[in-house]
């Protein structure tokens, strides 16, 4: 047996309906544990490291709905949804998604969005670093033309997240330090948000309507001549949100002459 | 408005701002002011390697069972959240 299938039947031993079969010829004998009990342990390890991420990446989903409820939602999880990193922090990306098909959350209709947050907030703490601002001298230095080909950049460990749920409140109540008003109504209006980093701090930020808009043309990546293009078709006056975009650092960097 | 007059009128505003912030001090003094709150941004519980409480013994009987209906109920801030349900 080389390594890999050594480092295979392993895997398979510790997966939910481990297998050691495999693996028990090559495992010294332990005088009071047998070879599935050896094997538990690190079955167990794994899925309780897993856990322990999942509500590490989740923790409003988990005040949400409880630590029991929780742990039991995320075994399920687990079970279906193997670890391809190496690095924990990129585990459950498709949380929200699983949320969404799972049976027992049905009438907490909000609570995939909700994970679709705390997913932003993650990426945007885990996402390449921002320091800078853009320098809008660089920019007013321009000629026509020159402008005309800028593509402007959002941060790059940002994300543009929409919700027929006031799922901004509901993170922040659930916040530990949080004291307010507990009560949330379900029927406010929809909410768009920008998530990302700045320096060092994790912005959520409420977005309005044409603010939403015009970021998500500046989001594919167009030259600002293509953007104007898209503005006017949408009614929106790019030159009333270019410097305050760049000023609130939604608009991070550039590329083009 | 056309995109030409569009487009000069939203770089002239850049240009202001540009003057207006007199850009490069003030912005590394905030990223200063950042720098020296990084240790506190993490959430608790959440470190970057993975390590310590995420891999022990004394968390693993949490895993243990298989869940069953009882627990299949929410018992969290949920019970805070009112209001209908919304279509879509």
């Amino acid at each position: 047996m080389n390594l890999n299938q050594l480092q295979h039947a392993f895997y398979q031993a510790i997966s939910q309906q481990g297998d050691g079969s495999v693996l028990s010829p090559h495992l010294l004998s332990h005088p009071n544990l047998s070879v599935n009990q050896q094997l538990a342990i690190y079955r167990r390890n794994k899925n309780t490291a897993l856990c322990n991420t999942l509500s590490a990446h989740y923790p409003v989903c988990l005040r949400l709905v409880g630590d029991e409820f929780f742990n039991a939602m995320a075994k399920i999880y687990i079970e279906q949804t193997p670890s391809h990193f190496t690095d924990l922090n990129k585990y459950g990306s498709n949380f929200s998604l699983f949320i969404k098909d799972f049976q027992p959350t049905q009438d907490l209709p909000y609570l995939p969005d909700v994970a679709r947050l705390e997913w932003a907030w993650v990426q945007a703490f885990y996402g390449q670093d921002m320091m800078a601002r853009l320098d809008a001298d660089l920019i007013a230095a321009m000629d026509n033309e020159q402008v005309e080909k800028v593509v402007f950049q959002l941060p790059v460990n940002a994300n543009l997240l929409s919700s027929s749920y006031p799922i901004a409140k509901i993170w922040q109540v659930n916040q530990l330090d949080y004291e307010g008003e507990q009560q949330i109504d379900l029927t406010q209006n929809e909410v768009l948000l920008l998530v990302w980093r700045d320096g060092w701090r994790v912005a959520i930020e409420p977005l309005t309507q044409v603010q939403w808009q015009l970021l998500q043309v500046f989001a594919q990546g167009l030259p600002l001549e293509a953007v104007c293009h898209h503005a006017i078709a949408q009614n929106i006056d790019v030159s009333e949100y270019l410097a305050d975009f760049i000023a609130r650092g939604w608009l991070a960097s550039f590329e083009g002459s | 408005m056309n995109k030409k007059k569009m487009m000069s009128a939203a770089i002239a505003a850049v240009a202001a701002l540009s003057l207006s912030l007199s850009a490069g001090q003030a912005i590394a003094k905030k990223d200063m002011a950042d720098m020296e709150k990084c240790y506190g941004i993490a959430k608790a519980g959440m470190n970057d390697c993975g390590a310590g409480d995420k891999v022990s013994c004394k968390g693993s009987a949490k895993m243990d069972n298989d869940p069953d209906a009882f627990v299949m109920v929410p018992k969290g801030t949920c019970d805070k959240i009112t209001g209908g349900k919304k279509e879509g």
